[in-house]
């Protein structure tokens, strides 16, 4: 069986040693999270955890570089609006 | 800097109490492997962000070895050695004790934190990549060149169907041939176009400096090759004006013509694609080089750290190796991290000196074929972001040099928050930098070397973290 974890909600299937950025845009997908200011769409820009523009919420705790993190199975990822706060 | 190795080996000397090694990549492992043939018992501590060793430069799946360096450090037993591997852990601060340094780290989510205290240090951060900003730049499907090479070769995914890679460089010609590759594996179709800035004629220009290293000559000769028989396309002297984007999607983006100087002519052409890859040369990572202090200068724009002929740096105990050093690619890192831990063994390095002198001269002229002046401030609107993280447009940075009087990328983010985002400047800093530079009447640079990239804080670290 594939390996998953969540994304909002949708059952993203990842191969091991994937990052959580690597799993999403594998599986299609693109912006992770919206800017604090403009509500800019924001993905994956410098790869290596550098840029933190792949900003993305894992378990609750907001700010995870979805680049840097390996995905884990079960890990329920959300798209990030602003600053990830309530 | 006083810097003359005595000859006499450490081995029968007095013993070193540990040494760090922060960057395993090229210059770092290098530099270890070298440090592995000391006969005497050496504590080492090997520090790096990712979770992976290797750097950006081997971002190989897991299990690969690095055929450079001939040795794979994971598997070296090494028993005379104790090596403490750091991994997914960023340096923040490092303090001088007496007769040493102690080295703080965080792991990459900030909020664990542990110290190691050593003596001697080898700091081989290396670099990062450079992009140019472009109306559109921010949108999700717009990445560097290098996120574009770690999905494809790291991770097997090739994130769209018509990929375009924009920019100035050898580098993409590495990027294209790893998504080609993974397409075949995987047996997919991907197109592929090189948008380059420069004309392939100014090759010419490093005609000495390719025959003292002939590998080169095979190596860009493969890369020619392999992009003539898998039909990747390449367009010289055009540089990207902005991505068009149409129902919420890339559907390709505008090109200018432009001279040597990245001056844009007129006229735009549009070029289809789902996917645009970026890169402009590379910017070395100096962030832990000023958190401590070392002596910098500039050289071809680039602020590095001054070092020795030995890669002594101006603190006794530590060695620069690597990018940080000067771009110069991996083979010149392995060189240079071989020096360093040969200098910290007190031992004599002459045939690798002379490797270094052939080597430099390639890379150094490799910045001659491939410059980026200011003038690509030209290309750019005013809406267009900048810095990506606060959302300033270059019309705001343009307008605190001209009505607020603005005169480096320092001054410049404290008028308009550039570079004071959670990437602390290391995506825009250089491009603000410019953009002043440009638009400032006398053209000139206010900054200096040896303050413009000081950040109290290497890293993300949470107070929770600080507070244990």
């Amino acid at each position: 069986m594939a390996k998953s974890f969540s994304f909002n909600g949708d059952g993203i299937n990842f191969q091991s040693g994937d990052s959580v950025a690597a799993a999403l845009i594998r599986s299609g997908y693109r912006a992770l999270r919206r800017t604090r200011f403009a509500g800019q769409e924001r993905s994956i820009f410098c790869g290596i955890g550098q840029c933190f523009d792949c900003l993305v919420i894992i378990d609750g705790k907001a700010n995870q570089r979805a680049c840097l993190v390996p995905a884990k199975e079960g890990m329920q990822v959300e798209f990030q609006e602003g600053a990830g706060k309530a | 800097m006083s810097a003359r190795s005595s000859g006499d080996s450490l081995d029968s000397a007095a013993s070193v109490n540990g040494v760090a090694i922060i960057g395993a990549g090229p210059a770092g492992l290098s530099a270890l492997h070298q440090l592995l043939t000391s006969s005497q018992s050496l504590k080492i501590e090997m520090i790096d962000s990712q979770v992976r060793i290797g750097g950006q430069y081997w971002r190989h799946q897991e299990g690969s070895e690095f055929p450079a360096i001939d040795f794979d450090p994971r598997k070296n037993s090494a028993q005379s050695h104790e090596i403490t591997w750091h991994l997914a852990s960023t340096v923040w601060q490092i303090e001088k004790l007496e007769g040493g340094f102690r080295i703080h780290l965080a792991s990459n989510v900030g909020d664990v934190t542990s110290s190691v205290e050593v003596e001697k240090i080898i700091i081989a951060t290396g670099a990062s990549e450079r992009t140019l900003p472009f109306k559109n730049w921010t949108a999700p499907g717009v990445m560097s060149a290098g996120a574009l090479q770690s999905l494809a070769k790291e991770y097997q995914v090739i994130p769209g169907k018509r990929i375009c890679i924009v920019g100035s460089g050898v580098f993409a010609m590495p990027v294209a041939k790893s998504i080609k590759e993974t397409a075949k594996k995987m047996g997919t179709e991907v197109e592929v176009t090189i948008i380059e800035a420069q004309s392939m004629t100014r090759w010419w220009r490093n005609s000495l400096a390719f025959l003292l290293n002939p590998s080169k000559i095979f190596e860009a000769c493969g890369f020619l090759i392999f992009m003539k028989v898998n039909g990747v396309k390449r367009i010289s002297k055009r540089m990207v004006r902005g991505v068009k984007i149409e129902a919420g999607g890339i559907v390709g983006l505008n090109v200018a013509r432009v001279r040597s100087d990245l001056r844009p002519e007129r006229g735009v052409e549009f070029l289809p694609g789902d996917l645009v890859a970026t890169s402009f040369g590379f910017i070395p990572d100096m962030t832990l080089a000023s958190i401590l202090g070392l002596e910098r200068r500039e050289l071809s724009g680039d602020v590095v750290v001054v070092v020795n002929a030995n890669q002594r740096t101006s603190i006794d105990g530590i060695w620069a190796a690597g990018e940080i050093t000067g771009i110069g690619g991996h083979e010149l890192a392995i060189t240079e991290g071989a020096i360093a831990a040969r200098d910290l063994l007190q031992r004599r390095s002459p045939l690798l000196k002379w490797r270094r002198v052939r080597q430099r001269l390639f890379t150094r002229g490799l910045t001659k074929i491939y410059p980026v002046s200011n003038r690509w401030v030209e290309s750019l609107d005013d809406a267009d972001i900048v810095c990506r993280c606060e959302e300033v447009t270059a019309g705001e940075i343009k307008e605190s040099a001209h009505q607020l009087g603005a005169d480096s990328a320092r001054t410049a983010k404290l008028f308009t928050r550039a570079g004071m985002g959670l990437c602390q400047g290391r995506i825009c800093q250089r491009n603000v930098k410019e953009i002043i530079d440009f638009v400032r009447s006398d053209g000139k640079s206010a900054s200096d070397p040896n303050r413009e990239t000081v950040r109290p804080i290497g890293g993300v670290v949470t107070l929770g973290g600080l507070s244990d």
